[in-house]
């Protein structure tokens, strides 16, 4: 499962869940994987959320933390925020930040946590 | 002897077995760390103040243990002395926040400190927000609980966090939140969501004041709806604040109301926005003396967009408590993939259009209407426009290793009204031109210039900044930004900084030099707020 923190206003994260989307369906086949994205936009935005992810048209389960309570529980300073959880539910790999091309390290870090490499 | 101390041990280790078993189960520990550091230079040129102590820091550790339906958490913060662009009260350390959790069978009990929002927060948000140096979470109880499927309940009350102290005036809050399709299972399989909301919240705080006779308890309330039917969606917030005299509001004796409403539509590959607010009055502080942003006990949300680029946010907008109406409308569009100027991985364009202005309000004299201070038409909409901006942007991948994001945007700043300080009123144009390049699999090279216009307050902006990632843990950049059009030519000044870092999982670690203006600040792909600077900082995060 990838956990990954985001905001309508934050453009590295909105570039980082594009790319996922993109070998999103890959992904699934090779491990299964889920993608949940946490949106940490604030009151003012929050409910721009729904509308945002439709026109993306991204397949993630989409959760609203407002208030950042999940964001602070996950001990999350600042977005985007990648976690990989294993099987277990297990957290065995952090990113804090997006570039071009870290996909690529997630991915493999992702067939790491199911076993296949 | 030895047998005393064998004791104690045993004693310790059955306390410990014992504890674990209430417990039952594994316990988890998670902690974060941020350590924040800056030495400072004078420089009366852009107007960077002697600092006396020469380096100061902010530093927030955050410890947390859950186990099964138990968590508890602590954080140390120390101001040692607080940086440049926090206020001097939070000078010190101490531990804050300190919180028990229970949670069991649909209830959650909360003691010690707590952050909580209703709805959108017009009349309740208590939240924390390290880089704008707020944190007015409540001291107290909360306990929430969800009798039947759909139905949620919050109940708490408290005092508020005040820098090192705590606010005199005691907070009452009550939420209730209807999920209708949760709650029915006829409802369940409905293509209509809808969500219904109310809350209450009362403050006290004695009153002694030899001129007025100001309400010791007062209350505010607001109402919320959300129905989303596929592509449609609509949510509205309705708040009231009873006559709640104050220093924002300069002690008038009027009450409050907010409205926010929103409808959209959207489906793959577009999406339209609208939203409409109206802010009257609506200050809302456990103290009635408190200014700024301490001890507010509500949250106004603002319309216009968040800009991130850092001469787009150059005159950035800020809600005014006081009365506002605005309108905002955002429209999204992608040419699919494959298309002519779709290109391999399609193109996102985003127009966006937002303006605030005034209420409409007649003066009254405040002797003959017990200092009702004003009066506003609803639906009216006042002279003095505060805001307007129009933004179009357009991103294209051209392919998985090169992406552009192109931005115009056009802004009208009324600065007397927004930033409170005497000036014309400021008509800009912004461009900008923004670029990612990955190199290789470890290498990645991005670069942002930007420009921006304008005839009034200092003229003339220009940015660059190229940043390059390596080895896929290591960054360094430079960044220069330039009034070139500064009316008085020899402040026509250079700000230029560099930056370096390591980020490894949860670690980041950031060293910088040079001059910075107050904004938002994107390194190494990771955004927050930074306040005006001049010399050396230090900037290191990590959690687990």
């Amino acid at each position: 499962m990838i956990i990954d923190f985001w905001a309508t206003w934050c453009k590295p994260c909105c570039a980082e869940l594009d790319a996922i989307n993109d070998e999103y369906a890959d992904w699934q086949k090779e491990t299964g994987v889920k993608v949940i994205a946490v949106s940490v936009d604030d009151p003012r935005t929050m409910s721009k959320v729904p509308s945002f992810v439709r026109e993306k048209g991204w397949d993630y389960d989409i959760y609203l933390d407002p208030n950042q309570d999940f964001q602070h529980a996950m001990e999350v300073i600042n977005v985007p925020c990648t976690f990989i959880l294993d099987g277990n539910g297990k957290i065995v790999y952090i990113h804090n930040s997006y570039m071009e091309g870290d996909e690529k390290g997630l991915h493999a870090a992702l067939l790491k946590a199911a076993g296949k490499k | 002897m030895k047998s005393t101390i064998f004791t104690f041990l045993l004693l310790i280790l059955s306390a410990f077995y014992a504890g674990a078993q209430i417990l039952n189960g594994e316990g988890q520990v998670h902690g974060s760390i941020e350590i924040d550091a800056q030495y400072y230079k004078p420089d009366s040129l852009i107007g960077a103040p002697p600092v006396p102590e020469k380096i100061l820091m902010n530093t927030y550790d955050q410890l947390d243990y859950t186990n099964g339906k138990i968590s508890a958490g602590i954080r140390y913060e120390a101001y040692d002395n607080a940086l440049e662009g926090y206020s001097p009260l939070y000078d010190g350390s101490g531990f804050p926040y300190k919180y028990i959790d229970y949670k069991s069978d649909g209830m959650e009990v909360t003691v010690g400190n707590f952050y909580e929002q209703f709805g959108s927060g017009m009349i309740l948000r208590a939240y924390w927000s390290p880089s704008l140096g707020i944190d007015n979470s409540f001291n107290g109880v909360r306990v929430k609980y969800s009798p039947a499927k759909g139905v949620y309940l919050k109940g708490l009350i408290g005092n508020q966090r005040d820098y090192w102290t705590e606010g005199t005036g005691l907070v009452r809050g009550f939420d209730a939140e209807l999920n209708l399709n949760e709650m029915d299972s006829a409802w369940n399989t409905m293509k209509t969501k809808i969500i219904l909301g109310g809350s209450f919240v009362s403050k006290y705080q004695a009153a002694d004041d030899p001129v007025y006779n100001f309400p010791e308890n007062l209350g505010a309330s607001s109402g919320r709806l959300s129905i989303i039917n596929g592509g449609f969606s609509f949510y509205s917030e309705g708040a009231y604040i009873i006559n709640d005299p104050d220093a924002i509001n300069n002690d008038i004796f009027k009450s409050g109301d907010g409205l926010l409403v929103r409808a959209g539509y959207s489906q793959k590959g577009i999406s339209l926005l609208l939203s409409a607010e109206r802010i009257d009055n609506m200050s809302f502080k456990s103290d009635r003396t408190a200014t700024g942003n301490d001890l507010d006990i509500n949250y106004l949300p603002a319309l216009p967009r968040d800009e991130t680029y850092q001469l787009a946010a150059f005159y950035p907008y800020n809600t005014q408590p006081n009365g506002e109406e605005g309108v905002d409308g955002e429209l999204k569009f992608q040419l699919p993939k494959h298309s002519l100027f779709g290109g391999k991985y399609g193109t996102q364009l985003d127009l966006e259009y937002s303006a605030i202005s005034s209420l409409d309000t007649t003066t009254l004299n405040d002797q003959t209407t017990s200092d009702q201070g004003y009066s506003s038409k609803f639906l009216a909409i006042g002279q003095t426009s505060y805001f307007q901006e129009m933004t179009f942007e357009i991103q294209h991948k051209f392919s998985s290793d090169f992406r552009m994001i192109a931005q115009y945007d056009y802004e009208y700043y009324d600065k007397t009204v927004v930033q409170d300080e005497v000036s014309p009123n400021i008509f800009s144009n912004v461009g900008v031109l923004d670029g990612y390049y990955a190199i290789s699999s470890a290498h990645t090279l991005h670069m942002e210039v930007q420009g921006l216009q304008t005839m009034q307050d200092q003229g003339n902006w220009a940015f660059a900044l190229a940043e390059y990632n390596f080895g896929s843990d290591w960054f360094v950049g430079a960044l220069d930004e330039y009034n070139y059009g500064d009316p008085d030519p020899s402040l026509r000044l250079h700000y230029f900084t560099v930056t370096g870092g390591y980020m490894k999982n949860a670690l980041h670690i950031t060293v910088g030099y040079g001059k910075q203006r107050a904004g938002i600040l994107c390194i190494g792909g990771v955004c927050r707020e930074i306040p005006a600077s001049d010399g050396f900082t230090l900037s290191i995060t990590n959690s687990f």
